[in-house]
C-alpha cells in the first residue's frame, strides 16, 4: 500500500514515483493506492498512478485508489482515471487485506 | 469593486502550494463564492502554474512567473503568465482515447483538458516570448 500524505503535485510528484518504482521492484504488483489522507491531487498525480498501471501491468498486476474525498474524486473522474482504474470509497472496501507495497510505504509529504 | 491580487514567483514546484493558498485566500474574500468552486480554483491555478513552470524549464531562473488573480462578486479570473518558449495550443498532439493501451505510454496530457472542464472560460495565447493563460471560474458551478 502507498499513501500519500498531504499533497500530491509537481513538488511532491518525484518523491511518490520512487515509491511506486521502488513497490514494483519489490515485487508488489497489486497496489493500493490510498489517497485518504491526501489534501490535493491534480492532473500530476494523474500521470503518476497511470505511470504505476502501466508498470504493473506488465507483470499482470492491478491498481486501486482509495479515495473518499468528493474534490478528490471529481479529478479522478474529470480525468477519467477511474475508467481504467478502480476507485473505492475507503480502504475497507477492500475485499481482502491490503498488502503492504514496501517497508518504506508511506510517503510523507507536509502540506501547505 | 474588483480585488486583484497578484503574486510573482520564480518556477520552482515547491511554490504551487503557495500559489493555490494566495489564490484560494483572495477568492474566499467573497462569500458567496461555493466551496466546491474555490477547490476548482485551486487546480486550475496549480495546473497552469505547473505548465509555467515545466515551460521555463530551460530558461536560466531568473525569470519570473506572474499569477494575476482578479476577484469579482460573480468570478474569479487567474491569469498565470510565463517566459517559455509558446507552444500552438491549436496543435496538441490527440492522445489515445483512456481506454486505450497506448494511453498508458503518456503521463502528460491530462492538464489542459482538466483546466477546461473545471474553469467557465479558458484562454491560452502563447508566442516565442511566453505564453499567457486565462481563465474564469464563476461564482457557482453551472446546472
Amino acid at each position: 500500500m502507498l499513501r500519500v500524505l498531504g499533497e500530491l503535485d509537481l513538488s511532491t510528484a518525484p518523491s511518490f514515483r520512487q515509491q511506486i518504482v521502488t513497490a514494483v521492484a519489490d515485487g508488489c504488483h497489486d497496489l493500493v493506492i490510498d489517497l485518504e489522507a491526501t489534501d490535493y491531487i491534480d492532473s500530476v498525480g494523474v500521470g503518476l498512478i497511470l505511470g504505476a498501471l502501466k508498470r504493473v501491468r506488465t507483470h499482470g498486476g492491478s491498481v486501486v485508489v482509495a479515495c473518499g474525498e468528493e474534490r478528490l474524486r471529481r479529478v479522478l473522474e474529470l480525468t477519467e482515471l477511474d475508467r481504467i482504474v478502480r476507485v473505492i470509497g475507503s480502504l475497507e472496501e477492500l475485499d481482502t487485506p491490503a498488502s503492504v507495497a514496501s517497508p518504506g510505504g508511506t510517503a510523507d509529504h507536509p502540506g501547505d | 469593486m474588483a480585488g486583484v491580487v497578484e503574486l510573482e514567483i520564480p518556477a520552482r514546484p515547491e511554490l504551487l502550494s503557495l500559489a493555490r493558498l494566495v489564490v484560494a485566500t483572495a477568492a474566499s474574500v467573497e462569500p458567496t463564492f461555493q466551496d466546491e468552486r474555490i477547490e476548482d480554483l485551486r487546480v486550475v491555478v496549480s495546473e497552469a502554474t505547473t505548465n509555467a513552470i515545466a515551460a521555463h524549464a530551460e530558461l536560466s531562473g531568473e525569470e519570473r512567473i506572474i499569477i494575476t488573480c482578479r476577484v469579482e462578486a460573480d468570478r474569479v479570473e487567474v491569469a498565470v503568465r510565463d517566459k517559455g518558449p509558446g507552444f500552438d495550443p491549436g496543435r496538441l498532439q490527440p492522445l489515445p482515447g483512456i481506454t486505450e493501451e497506448a494511453r498508458l505510454d503518456v503521463e502528460g496530457g491530462f492538464g489542459i483538458p482538466l483546466m477546461q472542464s473545471l474553469a467557465d472560460e479558458a484562454e491560452i495565447r502563447s508566442s516565442p516570448e511566453g505564453t499567457s493563460v486565462t481563465l474564469t471560474v464563476h461564482r457557482r458551478r453551472p446546472g
